[in-house]
């Protein structure tokens, strides 16, 4: 169990990106009572929790927020862009007052930033506002501490308790013991407005009761235990202290009405509620999965020992633990995944602030974000999904006045739209501004030196140049793109997750990038094969059927061989001729057909082994860049399968017969 | 068989030879090895483990820097055909031959890499100061790849460079 | 046996402070994010009091007061209201729909501590 103050820092991230949201919509659309309300109770929580755990400053600096915020709720002021604004660098102070930690004093620039907002916030809403910084640090979270009694005194209380207080879960014998706690007491109950049985309601509570109490005790510390009797009858007198009139501990339980005992004799039942979540450590899901990576391992290990010895008894056992380690696989995976809205909620802020930075204004629309991707992929896809976004307001929209000549609306658009197709995840930005200007792209590829001035390239290429290390660099790049980092850092990042980038782009229409990813990076399942003395892994998602490659049956068609599944010809590639092994000699081939780039292409493999899970292990930096390869994994013996890309095997072939061609 | 070479070197690295381009008085503790016929050295703190050779898996169209892999304790560790790098002739298997599994740093990450050395031969104690220029060899190999040789009991032992900067993880794509 | 007590508030914080606060004392913690999963954590268990925030989402702690001092089979339970200093006229909301009492937030263990003892003993 995580500590208060870990569940704090995690839920004030989730209740700033609430507040930043609920600012975001305002933006759009400022009179949203609910959205007014939502960011009023993020800024409440936030508040009330932090107070809690020692973030003080947080939560004087929310408090005079609040107070602003409280000013829009109640309709004395209203929603503008500079509110907003206002807000939003709030918002932004607030996460910098959560990272400086509980019980720490504002910097001196903490304390300016504090001072300037609560200004600014306080013109605006027209709220009288003091920051944290100006006024005098009081310790307002000392509890008023009763003056220590020394001195025995004499008590005579009289309580009536209101007379539904029962129904309200007032438990006057609690309160007598809590008494007795304080000295000695004496307890008389009135039993004079009890009413006959016919009329008597159990929930109401027709006893008073007179105290006297002989104690250190002074008033306070009475009252105290009547703290929540606001509506009860209630005397507290001193009296004479009499020496002689020592008053002894009652057994008073025999005047109360009796209901602890009943309440508590029902069994409790299990908090069982389906909708429960819990929150974890990223880096447990991170061991788990690691941890389940090697019991996949050792699981494969033990599969090929028991069919080494050939025992029933071992092969059931080892059967079962597969299975075993099939579901615990499932379940795990399951909790790695994320909605991909978790990342592209964070560009709201992020389109609107460059777009008011750059003077374009851009909307910016999302499809697809319940569409669920591995955690890890989701962390990763972050910055360059930033990147893109950046690039696109800042290259490829253009400015109003074009868009105005050109008929299109003075709003762009950029849309992030995720979707899922196979084992793979599509992830599209895309913007309705310029296009790739193509020339530009080539021109500046020959300057960098990327190309030759005379090597011809399709349009397709030239975009895929934009990726390339070195293509763009500060002098290109304004403030707002980048800082050091071109378009070739989202390619690192996307490579690293075996993924792929497609560009298409009209000249006029706008930009698509398409990041194409593997929809979890850990553990696959496999289909094994044989190719010459090697095993190589197709991922199963890939696959659609296994067949017999027949000896005849095949027709050559542009250098791409054919073979006939049922009513349709599908193109085949020889994986041995892929990989240089030499052309195959052996008999009974078999092909196993996959889904690649969207076509149902055959790979031809001497033999089709059978299915397995895979745990990925990545490829060092020397064979990373090998084209086809997802990586590797460790099958049962300790040796090591390859694991194919499908799609990228497909442009290999394609590659090379066009070399051939 | 298994070994485990505990480096006794981690107060002074091997490219500890110069401090602020003044040389120092250092002395380097090196692993020596054999390929064909040659003695060669690299810092005990480099080499991960020595491990006899097992199975390795061909990785087609990788080039012929790193033509296979093979997996240690779970890591999937590139094998490095160094004898092709430093242009020797390809060797055969040897009853004696043995994997040094080395950590290397490319571009700030620790990368294991596996070399086939004939022989493991011996951990040596030398002088910094004493490592000089390769003679003549650098004719017949190329020079990148080492740092300097030794003469050691009689024997001249070459250091290799000692971050395997030479090796150019990008591969070539040989089969086509 | 334990006693339960049941914390109602939107801020997972606040719950797990009071339930760090309780467990080490032997009461049983049950939490619910909102007032609308409070009406159902109470139905579910046996629940000997319940502490709830004011302002939450779906339904909030005024409303379900209300709805549990509306139900018979609820009736009875000791509710406990966290509020701000700021709240006076929402306290006295609260103690008009019934709530039997309230702890001042910013609290410590030994606030919570010491009213539940009040409460339930």
């Amino acid at each position: 169990m995580s500590s208060p103050t870990d569940t704090f820092l995690q839920e004030a991230d989730d209740l700033l990106a609430a507040l930043e949201e609920a600012l975001l919509e305002l933006d759009e659309n400022p009179q949203d009572a609910i959205n007014i309300a939502n960011a009023f109770r993020a800024l409440h929580t936030l508040k009330g929790s932090g107070n809690m755990f020692g973030f003080r400053a947080l939560g004087d600096f929310i408090h005079h927020f609040e107070d602003c915020f409280e000013k829009v709720r109640n309709g004395s002021a209203f929603v503008t862009p500079d509110l907003v604004a206002v807000a939003l660098a709030s918002r932004d102070h607030i996460a910098a007052l959560l990272d400086l930690g509980p019980d720490t004093a504002l910097t001196p620039e903490l304390a300016e930033t504090d001072r300037n907002l609560l200004a600014k916030l306080g013109e605006i809403t027209g709220s009288d506002t003091l920051s944290a910084a100006d006024r005098p640090s009081e310790d307002t979270a000392s509890s008023n501490q009763p003056n220590a009694p020394v001195i025995e005194r004499r008590w005579h209380i009289r309580f009536r308790p209101e007379p539904g207080s029962l129904g309200m879960g007032v438990r006057p014998d609690l309160l007598l013991a809590e008494l007795s706690g304080l000295g000695r007491t004496m307890v008389t109950p009135q039993l004079d407005a009890v009413p006959g049985l016919d009329s008597y309601d159990p929930a109401e509570c027709y006893i008073a009761w007179i105290i006297e109490l002989v104690g250190p005790v002074d008033r306070a510390a009475i009252e105290d235990v009547f703290l929540f009797q606001m509506d009860a009858e209630l005397t507290i007198e001193e009296t004479q202290l009499e020496a002689q009139d020592m008053p002894e501990p009652a057994e008073n339980d025999a005047a109360l009405p009796d209901r602890g005992a009943e309440k508590t004799s029902t069994p409790a039942k299990g908090q069982a509620s389906g909708g429960d979540s819990v929150r974890v450590q990223a880096s447990r899901l991170d061991d788990l999965m690691n941890q389940l990576g090697e019991l996949v391992i050792a699981q494969a290990r033990l599969k090929a020992i028991s069919s080494e010895i050939d025992d029933p008894r071992l092969s059931g056992t080892a059967e079962e633990i597969e299975a075993l380690v099939t579901g615990l696989r499932d379940t795990t995976l399951s909790i790695r995944m994320l909605p991909v809205s978790m990342v592209f909620g964070k560009f709201r802020r992020l389109v609107r602030d460059l777009s008011s930075d750059l003077g374009k204004a851009v909307a910016l629309t999302t499809e697809g974000g319940e569409t669920e991707v591995d955690k890890n992929i989701i962390d990763a896809l972050t910055d360059p999904l930033v990147h893109m976004v950046r690039n696109s307001i800042d290259h490829g929209v253009e400015s109003a006045d074009i868009r105005a000549a050109q008929g299109k609306p003075e709003t762009a658009t950029i849309c992030l739209r995720a979707e899922q197709a196979g084992g793979e995840v599509l992830i599209t930005v895309s913007d309705d501004g310029g296009g790739l200007d193509t020339e530009a792209i080539r021109a500046r590829a020959i300057e960098r030196k990327l190309i030759s001035s005379d090597q011809s390239l399709s349009a397709a290429e030239l975009h895929q140049l934009i990726f390339e290390p070195g293509f763009s660099t500060a002098e290109t790049i304004s403030n707002v793109s980048g800082r050091g980092v071109g378009m070739d850092a989202v390619r690192g990042v996307i490579d690293a997750l075996r993924g792929t980038i497609d560009v298409r782009s009209r000249p006029g229409e706008g930009t698509e990038v398409t990041l194409r990813l593997p929809l979890t990076l850990a553990i696959i399942d496999g289909l094994m094969v044989r190719v010459d003395d090697d095993h190589f892994v197709i991922p199963l998602a890939a696959v659609e059927e296994c067949v017999d490659l027949p000896d005849r049956n095949m027709v050559h068609d542009n250098g791409r061989r054919m073979l006939q599944i049922r009513e349709s010809w599908v193109p085949y590639i020889d994986l041995d001729q892929l990989f240089g092994f030499g052309q195959s000699g052996a008999k009974g081939r078999r092909v196993v057909v996959v889904t690649a780039d969207g076509r149902r292409i055959g790979f031809a493999v001497d033999d089709v082994v059978g299915q397995l899970q895979t745990v990925i292990k990545p490829l060092s930096r020397f064979h990373r860049s090998v084209e086809g390869l997802a990586g590797a994994t460790i099958l049962g013996d300790g040796s090591v399968a390859l694991i194919l890309d499908a799609n990228a095997i497909v442009r290999r072939a394609d590659a090379v017969r066009q070399i051939a061609a | 068989m298994q070994q485990e070479i505990h480096s006794q070197t981690d107060t002074a690295p091997i490219g500890l030879a110069t401090v602020d381009g003044v040389p120092v008085d250092a002395t380097e503790t090196l692993l020596t090895f054999r390929m064909d016929g040659e003695r060669f050295a690299i810092a005990v703190g480099a080499v991960a483990e020595i491990i006899d050779p097992q199975r390795t898996t061909r990785v087609p169209n990788s080039g012929s820097l790193a033509p296979s892999l093979l997996n240690v304790r779970g890591t999937i560790v590139p094998l490095i055909d160094l004898r092709h790098r430093l242009g020797m002739e390809s060797g055969e298997r040897l009853h004696s031959s043995r994997l040094l599994v080395i950590e290397i740093a490319i571009d700030g990450e620790l990368t294991k890499i596996a070399i086939m050395a004939d022989a493991v031969e011996d951990v040596i104690d030398a002088a910094t100061a004493e490592v000089e220029p390769i003679p003549d060899l650098g004719v017949r190999w190329p020079t990148e790849c080492f740092r300097g040789a030794i003469k050691h009991k009689g024997d001249l032992i070459i250091l290799l460079e000692e971050t395997f900067s030479f090796l150019d993880t990008r591969g070539s794509d040989a089969a086509l | 046996m334990s006693k339960t007590v049941l914390t109602v508030d939107d801020s997972a914080s606040i719950r797990s402070a009071i339930a760090f606060a309780l467990q080490p004392k032997g009461y049983k913690v049950i939490q619910a994010e909102d007032g609308r999963a409070g009406l159902a954590a109470l139905k579910a268990n046996a629940v000997d009091m319940v502490i709830t925030d004011l302002n939450m989402p779906n339904m909030n702690g005024i409303e379900m007061i209300r709805a549990v001092r509306s139900d018979r089979t609820l009736d009875g339970v000791p509710i406990v209201l966290l509020t701000t200093e700021s709240q006076k006229e929402k306290m006295l909301e609260g103690k008009q729909a019934g709530a039997a009492g309230w702890i001042v937030k910013p609290f410590d263990e030994q606030k919570i501590c010491a009213v539940v003892s009040k409460m339930i003993g």
